[in-house]
């Protein structure tokens, strides 16, 4: 408590005190043309594999041709495909392959928000092997700015950007995807109306 | 790989870092690779300029109201439900740390980069305490393995070759000898790491921006280790620098499309995590630390350095520190912005650091946020030898050239004089006394002076 008193009341104390204004800006970045484009050629060069798709049925195709055989699937999309969350994170971790939507994405960089409503658990989207981010073609926006107008505005507990596979270029500067969390990420961006969630 | 000798100075360090003249070229060039991808994606941006000076607005503005934004921030944070620490210092921060590790009675604990307790040295005291911290990124992790400190505030092993991390990796994790392939090393680190992040109740990160008016804080990453240690513990502990503070939600888009460009030249980072409200039955704390911020706050000259976001950028660019390696800075933060912001933390012990550079200024022209770090670095050497903190040798020669300069007679005596030695006798100047001569040939001297020249040829007139 002491400190805390000193601490702020040297800062009151030195802070500079001219009039800093809070900074009201507006930026203008160029406009993307095709915003599905952009966004899929961003996706592809960090590192994911990008399809669209048109139907809830065209997922389960997806799942079972990209992943055959393979049994830990997980798909979680609030309003149509529910599950009971486990006890804690740590009972994900042999998840192949988690199926969960995202809640907006931004076509300059690639990155999907996604927020803890939407994650079943908060642990799944790290601790999943391969990740598969549904994403409705209607949720791209152009760059972070336009992103964060939706942002500033929400509710949540806990939100990511996620923007490729989790990576490293530690060891000498070559690039390795699958770092500590999924070794691959594939969006689907959908074209029609039918998976939409809640926040719409 | 960092001497001990006493007392440690950049060009001694540096020195020892030059002496395998293959390795420091390829440091070299590593860097300036990773400069040019800042430049790809910085281009791609036709706003990018205005983005820099909104950034440095907003900080301006955080910086003369930061008492107000951090008690909004701590009460919005309580709300939120995390708990709120303040730190004066170091040691504060580190028993703070401490004892909520304690609180909890775990011995085994996750941590991800975080600057901060770098700069507390919070590893080594939680070791002396009997906590066993890893770190999980795995840069930090090569280091931390090694017993060594991070070189790059954003690539902590740059000065590590794959064939050393795999026989690192061969001794501490049972790699197989030989194998130097970073595919697999990586995969081995992440075999080793998730053990690690499944069996610890408590998860440490740093914060890249702290929201003032939401109590939230951003973490940013490439491999996923700070949400997938946080999201597995049952605690979380968030330590910041009292700096960190942003005013919005919205500043957000400014910063994190500056931040990864600055740093990688990726577009984002794989991860920007927004911690707000801890899980059901989980705790989360934050530890706000002054560690001297406060002080550097009141002067006018220096109080921009704490606008730093940390992105390296400064770092990738700086000829001095692509060719001497960070350990040769002996400081938690290298580079050009930490030899600004050390001599503020201990004049005496970092007064060679601002004399780590060429002062070519282009750290200020890359720093996202632009702070004119070639300017505090001119400073700092002027305050240091203020305060008779520079090393003896420069003083004597400093007051040399002075009385050489303010008399043009002399000047002109000396000028003539050197040349002369230089075609004469070169070994007189191209020897080791000469710190210009180490890996570098001295030029040829010219056969006559600019006022030689311009009298010569204009026949005499001046
Ligand atoms: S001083 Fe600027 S360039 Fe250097 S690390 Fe900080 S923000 Fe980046």
């Amino acid at each position: 408590m002491e400190s805390r008193k000193n601490i702020l009341d040297r800062i009151k104390q030195n802070q500079p005190h001219q009039n800093f204004v809070q900074a009201n800006y507006f930026i203008h970045p160029i406009l993307i043309s095709n915003l599905v484009e952009k966004f899929k050629a961003t996706l592809t060069a960090i590192g994911a594999s990008v399809f669209e798709i048109a139907t809830l049925e065209e997922l389960n195709h997806f799942t079972i041709n990209s992943f055959p055989n393979c049994d830990d699937v997980l798909t979680y999309i609030p309003g149509h495909v529910e599950l009971e969350r486990k006890s804690n994170g740590h009972a994900y971790q042999n998840i192949k392959v988690a199926i969960l939507k995202g809640d907006l994405a931004v076509a300059e960089n690639g990155a999907i928000w996604i927020t803890d409503k939407n994650m079943l658990d908060r642990a799944l989207p790290f601790i999943c092997e391969n990740l598969v981010l549904v994403v409705d073609q209607n949720d791209i926006v152009q760059t972070l700015h336009d992103a964060y107008s939706t942002i500033e505005i929400a509710e949540y507990k806990y939100g990511t950007f996620i923007a490729g596979p989790s990576k490293t270029a530690d060891i000498e500067q070559s690039l390795v995807l699958g770092a500590h969390g999924p070794k691959t990420l594939t969006v689907l961006i959908q074209k029609s109306d039918l998976i939409r969630t809640d926040h719409d | 790989m960092r001497k001990t000798e006493t007392p440690l100075s950049h060009a001694s360090l540096a020195e020892s870092f030059n002496k395998d003249e293959q390795r420091v070229n390829w440091h070299d060039q590593t860097l300036w690779f990773i400069r040019e991808k800042r430049d790809k994606a910085a281009w791609q941006i036709p706003e990018w300029e205005q983005l820099r000076e909104v950034a440095s607005t907003i900080k301006s503005n955080v910086l003369a109201n930061l008492h107000e934004y951090l008690t909004a921030f701590e009460k919005a944070a309580i709300n939120n439900g995390a708990v709120v620490h303040w730190a004066e210092n170091a040691e504060e921060h580190n028993k703070i740390v401490l004892s909520i590790i304690q609180k909890h009675k775990a011995s085994n604990i996750v941590k991800s980069k975080s600057m901060l307790t770098e700069e507390c040295h919070l590893n080594a005291f939680l070791a002396k305490n009997g906590v066993d911290v890893v770190d999980t990124d795995l840069g930090e992790r090569i280091v931390q393995l090694a017993n060594e400190p991070p070189s790059h505030i954003v690539l902590p092993c740059i000065h590590w070759k794959k064939e050393e991390i795999g026989e690192l990796f061969h001794q501490h994790l049972g790699t197989p000898k030989g194998n130097a392939d970073p595919q697999f090393l990586t995969g081995a680190a992440r075999k080793h790491l998730r053990t690690k992040f499944l069996s610890s109740s408590v998860a440490i990160t740093g914060v890249n921006f702290a929201v003032s008016e939401t109590g939230e804080v951003v973490v940013c990453t490439n491999e996923g280790n700070a949400d997938l240690g946080v999201q597995l513990a049952d605690v979380h502990i968030a330590c910041m620098g009292i700096e960190k503070i942003i005013p919005k939600r919205r500043d957000l888009g400014v910063f994190l499309r500056l931040l990864t460009r600055s740093a990688t030249g990726q577009p984002i980072t794989t991860y920007s995590s927004h911690f707000k409200t801890p899980r059901k039955g989980q705790e989360m704390h934050i530890v706000l630390v002054d560690n001297g911020r406060s002080q550097r706050l009141a002067s006018d000259d220096f109080r921009n350095a704490l606008k730093c976001i940390r992105c390296g950028a400064c770092f990738n660019t700086c000829p001095v520190y692509r060719r001497s390696g960070g350990h040769s800075y002996h400081t938690a933060v290298a580079g050009p912005i930490g030899s600004i912001l050390s001599p503020g933390w201990d004049i005496k012990k970092y007064s060679d650091l601002p004399s780590a550079s060429t002062l070519c200024g282009s750290c200020s022209n890359v720093c996202p946020v632009k702070i004119d770090i070639h300017d505090q670095l001119y400073k700092w050497r002027q305050e240091i030898t203020k305060k008779g903190n520079s090393p003896k040798q420069k003083t004597i020669l400093m007051n040399i050239m002075n009385l050489i300069l303010s008399h043009p007679v002399l000047f002109n005596l000396a000028g003539s004089f050197g040349r002369k030695v230089m075609k004469w006798a070169p070994s007189v100047v191209n020897n080791r006394i000469n710190p210009w001569y180490k890996q570098r040939e001295m030029p040829e001297p010219p056969p006559q002076s600019f006022t030689e020249w311009y009298k010569k040829n204009n026949n005499g007139k001046p």
